[in-house]
């Protein structure tokens, strides 16, 4: 403790003696506590003016309290905020008492306060709704919740009380960092939607996420959960300055409408106007809708406005990942690249199929107008238009014996200028493209790709085997089916839990996940008779990654459970709800109604003389009726959040299987 | 003694009182002398923990010097800035302006003991600010006593030195390098002799003027040897030349003397002639590629300069690096080229104040051009920032017709060569060099930032650390300093630069 006396005063007046006495000094408290203090202020020569506790981090004074101290020999008590900032290390304050009386006669008194980081059990994430989440510790004075969350969502979060001198502390936003005490909620935001995980270190105040995605510095407004658009006024070679999108490089850049510059930023291709851009970021890719009032433009009379593309065999970025089929929601814009005329540049094999295509233009994004085939002719002698007779009015078509190449850059133009019912549809070979692989190499072999997106690779596995992916740096963030593969995050290697045998191993960039099934040779393997190969699982309640992606009824959607030792096979999910599951959630907690199959789709399943039996241990949770379709029992609810594992074991034939669950 | 024009008013009254007392004592007619009174613009370092430096823009505070102590109280500070010596950047060469011919007779017409105590106060490293770099012209420049190269006769045989060098720069730079003898010195060609340029590579016509034309490569080998014979003349004269850069901005056809040299002109020159002459003659200058603009001049085929000339390896090994200007561009290039070629070294070369920029008036220009020409170089990698001319006369010359004859010193002496107007340019060298010494790393800073305060963190040879900062708000920034083993607060002033040592 330092005491110091003087004045400024030296004239006849007294000049007094103010004594402090703060017998109870605290000597320890935590960030964001307001200290309680006693203090006795006295001067037996002249009347009292102000006591003044002064808080000083380092050689900073942050914070003052002002009492008046009119009677002396009284007590004053008061208190004094110790502010919270980011990035202050635990240490020693000084609070400084400063007794001054009316002839400015002042005596000061310094006392070490050890001030240290309250250590939280817990945060709560508040939103502007209300709503509130509990963020567990998931680092050191690091507090985390990961689940389903709007894509921008705005919060405060809430430390409770620690410590005798403790008050609720609340991390807000301002000046565009997280601040204790700030009016503001924290505009959080991811660049994916869905889940996500919201966190904060309460000692550096670093939150995650913040994702802005903008474009010519135009935030882009959220769709769904990975889309999100803004409208743009373009030129041709109008020059589009991406921020915030992660992993750009990446994306595949639609040539109808861009290209990419060596610096990151795209320019703009097609004919002046106005244009909605919508960034998937799922699919990493920009689509492009032509507006008209600030809606998806329609095709005039004249021929002006746009012309879009629906049905099957046609897909951006690729048809393997995003085949627009009959889904009006994804018709293609085609991009006007002169006056009534209208480009679409399309890939063999890529963004094309090359066997058989079936699609049709539309003067609109839906069924309004459609280019039947007294609306449209083509001058091509390898894509047709239907008829309605030998194939579907209006709808394209391969002609006989035609197979489009692979890689070759196929430009379909379709000139309006003589007006939308007298439209001409042109086909010309563009030169070929070269895809550019980025080869995923597993345990040396290389997978194979034509997307750069899904790889996989067939290839006999041993029981146990690690499995090393080159080129995938980020293979900790990814969902690892848990039936088929185990991982070590301090060496980042796989291991394979199957039986030895022949599998294919998909890994899918596009939604982080690594998952397996058993080949018998080229063809998905099916169930032997002794009871080896796979077991295919279709029905709802069950899904993979999550809920959202039930398997129900649809054959190619069936699921293969993994032959975990001779005869048994596994299925193992956490338990979640239908709506708002995260990833690794794949059994929904009220309700299962799937069926096993031998192969995929329908044929050998169990039922009738292939009984499945319930385990005398799972019948409180698991119920079959007629012999193979699956349910959970009646009234049975698996808890939310618990781990269940579903096997198959056939070790007695697969005329006698036993299913179980078990609570892992 | 010579002086400086103090526009802070508190100073000029106190100037004021001490010239009645000095005019009655000597009549040496010159504006204001202070011989008998302790100078306060002498740059008089306060000892303490921390040595500081502190300018404003208004000259309420002109290089004052001031010391702190280290605090003894735990590092509680919120606006805490910590220094990381544990990351390291690149090296730092040093901080300067340029001796061109105008300077040289300039200063050789102040007298001997103003220019003494000028050049003491300028380059000493104990007793100043410790300029550390300077930058000399090889012929001339648009800041020369006449368009000349050191070979106008024919025949690389007939090189010799000129008056201007040995009259003027050499003698010049003899006193400089005795008061701080270990100065780093660049030289840079504004134009080769006539003799050598061609109108184009193509017809190879003889282009018989200073400006413009091209190096025929004809005469490249006769060019290098030029390049060795000025680097053995200075030496012999006992003027160590650290680096040459190959062509004073080479894309520029303008100035009073230039010359073209695309960065395929300058590749094959450097491969072939300077690189391998410089190898032969034992010259271990460090040759530096491109010193021009930024942007490259907004030249397609030229963008990215240096980096031509890097990607062939037999040119690369001779070449230390580029140099860079500011007369087109931002020095964020710098960063760029530094992540294409992080062996590559980084030097700013040249920038001058004038009209143009209102190059005199220090309430503008202090701030921004400490935040662009000394911390925005160094932030991107720059080992180091020279100024152009260190001297100007009143009529801001000597300089040469269709050269630059608007321009700013970096400190402007009258008509009477004995006051000196610093400009910001000599402010920010001298709060650079007088605490960022010759090869000290430039290192990390964590921690405090905020709108308008920029700085820079160093550690230098003797392992002292160094911090400069800029002010550009109008408030002043209070902010506590942490090397993680000593702490102490201070303030950089608003609209102000200031300069610590520890």
């Amino acid at each position: 403790m330092l005491a110091l006396l003087w004045s400024c005063n030296d004239d006849d007046m007294p000049l007094g003696a103010p004594v402090i006495s703060y017998p109870d000094a605290a000597e320890t408290a935590h960030f964001g506590d307001s200290l309680a203090f006693t203090v006795k202020a006295e001067d037996p020569e002249v009347a009292l003016s102000t006591l003044k506790a002064q808080l000083f981090y380092g050689d900073d004074m942050v914070e003052e309290t002002v009492i008046r101290t009119k009677i002396s020999g009284q007590e004053y008590t008061g208190k004094i905020y110790l502010p919270y900032f980011a990035n202050v290390p635990d240490g020693t304050a000084t609070l400084r008492m400063v007794l001054q009386n009316v002839n400015f006669t002042t005596t000061v008194q310094e006392y070490p306060v050890k001030i240290t980081h309250p250590d939280f059990p817990y945060l709560t994430l508040r939103t502007e709704d209300g709503e509130e989440y509990r963020m567990d510790k998931i680092d050191t004075e690091t507090y985390g919740v990961t689940r389903k969350f709007d894509q921008q969502l705005k919060a405060y979060i809430i430390g409770p009380k620690v410590g005798e001198f403790g008050n609720d502390i609340i991390f807000g936003y301002e000046n565009s960092e997280v601040t204790v005490n700030a009016e503001n909620p924290i505009p959080f935001s991811s660049a994916r939607g869905g889940q996500f995980t919201i966190s904060l270190n309460t000692r550096t105040f670093e939150a995650s996420p913040f994702s802005t995605l903008k474009l010519n510095g135009k935030e882009l407004v959220a769709i769904t959960e990975t889309t999100s658009s803004v409208d743009l006024t373009l030129d041709k070679g109008s020059l589009i300055v991406p921020e915030g999108f992660s992993n750009f490089g990446e994306w595949w850049i639609d040539p109808d409408w861009f290209t990419r510059n060596d610096d990151g930023s795209l320019t703009f291709q097609a004919m002046p106007g106005n244009y909605r851009i919508i960034a998937d970021q799922k699919l990493q890719y920009f689509r492009v809708e032509t507006l008209l009032n600030g809606a998806p433009a329609e095709l005039q009379d004249d021929g002006s406005g746009a012309v879009w593309v629906i049905g099957e065999g046609v897909g951006k970025p690729s048809i393997s990942v995003n085949q627009v089929g009959w889904t009006t929601e994804k018709a293609l814009c085609m991009a006007p690249v002169s006056d009534k005329v209208y480009r679409m540049t399309l890939v063999g094999g890529k963004t094309i199929a090359t066997g058989s295509i079936n699609f049709k233009f539309y003067g609109n994004m839906g069924w309004n107008y459609e280019f039947l085939h007294d609306r449209i002719t083509s001058t091509s002698s390898d894509i047709l238009i239907g008829d309605g007779k030998t194939h579907d009015d209006g709808n394209l078509y391969l002609a006989d014996g035609v197979k489009l190449k692979e890689n070759v850059i196929y430009e379909f133009t379709v000139d309006c200028t003589a007006g939308k019912g007298k439209a001409v549809l042109s086909v010309k070979e563009a030169g070929e493209q070269e895809f550019e692989e980025k080869p995923i190499m597993l345990n040396g072999v290389k997978m194979n790709t034509s997307d750069n997106a899904l790889y996989s690779l067939t290839t006999d596995l041993k029981q146990g085997a690690s499995l090393e992916f080159s080129s995938l740096s980020d293979l900790d963030s990814y969902y690892l089916d848990p039936d088929y593969f185990s991982y070590n995050a301090d060496n980042d290697v796989v291991t394979f839990r199957p039986v030895d045998g022949h599998y294919r191993v998909v890994l899918d960039k596009l939604n982080a996940t690594l998952s397996a099934q058993r080949f018998d040779g080229d063809s998905p393997a099916t169930l032997g008779t002794n009871g080896h190969g796979a077991i295919y699982i279709l029905g709802w309640g069950a899904g993979t990654p999550n809920l959202d992606y039930q398997f129900g009824w649809e054959p190619n959607n069936a699921y293969a459970m993994a032959e975990i030792s001779p005869c048994v096979y596994t299925f193992t999910g956490v338990a979640g709800p239908e709506k708002g599951s995260v990833t690794g959630q794949r059994l929904r907690t009220d309700y299962l109604g799937i069926k096993f199959f031998f192969q995929i789709g329908w044929g050998g399943e169990f039922s009738g003389t292939n009984q499945l039996t319930v385990a005398s241990g799972s019948k409180s949770l698991l119920n079959v009726i007629n012999t193979g379709d699956v349910n959970l029992a009646s009234g049975a609810q698996l808890t939310e959040g618990a781990t269940y594992r579903i096997t198959i074991d056939l070790s007695a034939g697969v005329s006698a299987g036993v299913i179980s669950i078990e609570k892992l | 003694m010579y002086t400086f024009n103090i526009i802070n008013k508190k100073l000029i009254g106190t100037l004021l009182c001490s010239m009645v007392l000095v005019n009655a004592a000597c009549d040496n007619g010159s504006n204001i002398e202070i011989s008998d009174e302790p100078d306060p613009e002498l740059p008089v370092w306060i000892d303490g923990d921390v040595r500081v430096l502190t300018t404003t823009s208004t000259r309420s505070q002109d290089l004052t010097p001031s010391s702190i102590a280290f605090s003894k109280r735990d590092n509680m500070s919120p606006r805490s800035i910590y220094l990381e010596s544990d990351k390291t950047y690149q090296e730092i060469d040093g901080f300067g302006a340029a001796i061109t011919g105008a300077t040289a007779v300039n200063l050789l017409k102040m007298n001997p003991a103003d220019r003494a105590e000028f050049l003491k106060e300028t380059f000493s490293p104990t007793e100043g600010y410790g300029f550390s770099y300077v930058r000399i012209c090889i012929g001339c420049s648009d800041f020369s006593l006449s368009d000349y190269t050191c070979c106008d006769t024919k025949g690389i045989e007939n090189f010799a030195l000129t008056s201007e060098e040995n009259n003027y720069v050499i003698p010049v730079m003899k006193e400089i390098l005795a008061i701080n003898p270990s100065i780093k010195v660049i030289g840079s060609p504004w134009t080769a002799p006539q003799w050598m340029k061609v109108d184009n590579l193509t017809d190879r016509k003889p282009h018989n003027s200073w400006t413009g034309g091209h190096l025929n490569p004809a005469y490249y080998q006769d060019y290098a040897t030029y390049f060795v014979k000025w680097i053995q003349a200075m030496e012999q004269n006992g003027i160590h030349i650290h680096a040459v850069t190959l062509q004073n901005e080479p894309l520029s056809p303008g100035n009073s003397a230039s010359m073209v040299m695309n960065w395929d002109e300058q590749r094959e020159f450097v491969k072939t002639a300077v690189g391998p002459k410089f190898a032969a003659a034992g010259i271990n200058a460090k040759i530096y590629c491109f010193d021009h603009n930024y942007n490259y001049d907004n030249i397609e085929d030229q963008k990215d300069y240096p980096l031509h000339i890097y990607e062939d390896a037999d040119a690369a090994r001779y070449v230390a690096g580029a140099a860079y200007h500011n007369y087109g561009g931002r020095p964020t290039v710098m960063s760029g080229v530094h992540d294409a070629y992080p062996q590559k070294e980084l030097l700013f070369t040249e920038t001058t104040a004038g009209d143009w920029n209102d190059g005199s008036n220090l309430s503008l220009r202090l701030v921004p051009d400490m935040e662009e020409i000394c911390l925005g170089t160094v932030n991107n990698w720059a080992r180091g920032a020279i100024v152009w001319n260190l001297m100007l006369d009143a009529n801001r010359g000597p300089n040469r017709p269709k050269g630059c004859t608007n321009g700013f010193g970096t400190v402007d002496i009258d008509a009477t060569y004995k006051n000196i107007t610093r400009n910001s340019y000599y402010y920010i060298i001298a709060h650079m060099a007088g605490v960022v010494k010759p090869g000290a790393k430039r290192i990390g800073t964590s921690g405090y930032t905020a709108a308008g305060l920029n700085y820079a963190a160093f550690v230098n040879p003797d392992g002292t650390h160094a911090f400069v900062a800029s002010n550009s708000s109008t408030e002043e920034q209070k902010i506590t300093l942490d090397d993680r083993t000593h702490h102490f607060s201070c303030v950089v002033p608003a609209n102000g630069i200031a300069s610590f040592i520890w």
